[in-house]
């Protein structure tokens, strides 16, 4: 599998990445003569204990997404109880830290919008996501291996 | 609220939807459209047949499941936070 490894950081397994409109999308946006938003370089926690990777709001309005769709999410700020959270056909991207080293793309994902700006972040990179890769978390040795 | 009609669409038919529980159901207006295997399917359907009018994909469950993140975040999208 092609793999990358890179250094923990004191906030855990992060990455640069980028989030892109679906395939579909670009095609849909093509073929009404509509410009495709540029790619939006972000960075990313990896973090398992996510069960679907979540987007800053601010990154996909700067894609000019609108919703298709909604899940119930509970989370520690929704107090006990899960609240409708919209969610945005998007492909991630997952660079190494030196260009031209080897790239992740994901399939079309279905994401759901959280402010996370707010804490050095645009995005968690959950396990939908990493449930097609293979993650080994160094703590020892302060790296971490994405292979996928 | 984004995508209102559909989403009470869904949720008037879903007596009838469960039959294909399980599935992506694609959802325009007041119109079940089509079942599909996979999200990425679906998405790919909406965009052909509506472009860039809105439509829900959602996958058909009895109840709804809920997802879950350990850490704190703010749950929001573009017109607002919750």
């Amino acid at each position: 599998m092609p793999h990358f490894m890179l250094q923990m950081t004191p906030n855990g397994p992060i990455v640069q990445a980028a989030i892109l409109v679906s395939a579909a999308r670009r095609e849909a946006l093509e073929s009404s003569g509509i410009p495709i938003p540029t790619a939006q370089r972000i960075v990313a926690l990896i973090d398992t204990g996510a069960s679907v990777s979540v987007v800053d709001p601010s990154v996909l309005a700067a894609l000019d997404l609108n919703p298709t769709g909604d899940l119930d999410i509970h989370t520690p700020s929704t107090e006990g109880i899960s609240v409708k959270a919209s969610t945005y056909d998007v492909q991630f991207g997952i660079y190494a830290i030196r260009p031209g080293d080897p790239h992740f793309v994901s399939e079309t994902v279905q994401v759901a919008s959280a402010v996370l700006a707010n804490q050095g972040i645009h995005a968690l990179i959950g396990r939908d996501i990493l449930a097609s890769c293979v993650l080994i978390y160094n703590g020892a040795d302060g790296y971490f291996t994405l292979a996928y | 609220m984004a995508l209102e009609q559909e989403l009470n669409t869904y949720k008037t038919n879903l007596p009838t939807l469960l039959k294909h529980e399980g599935k992506f159901v694609l959802v325009h207006g007041e119109d079940i459209v089509d079942f599909f295997s996979t999200y990425e399917d679906a998405i790919k359907a909406g965009y052909q047949q509506f472009k860039l009018d809105p439509f829900l994909v959602k996958r058909i469950a009895v109840t709804e499941p809920v997802f879950f993140i350990s850490r704190s975040v703010v749950i929001g999208d573009l017109a607002g936070v919750k």
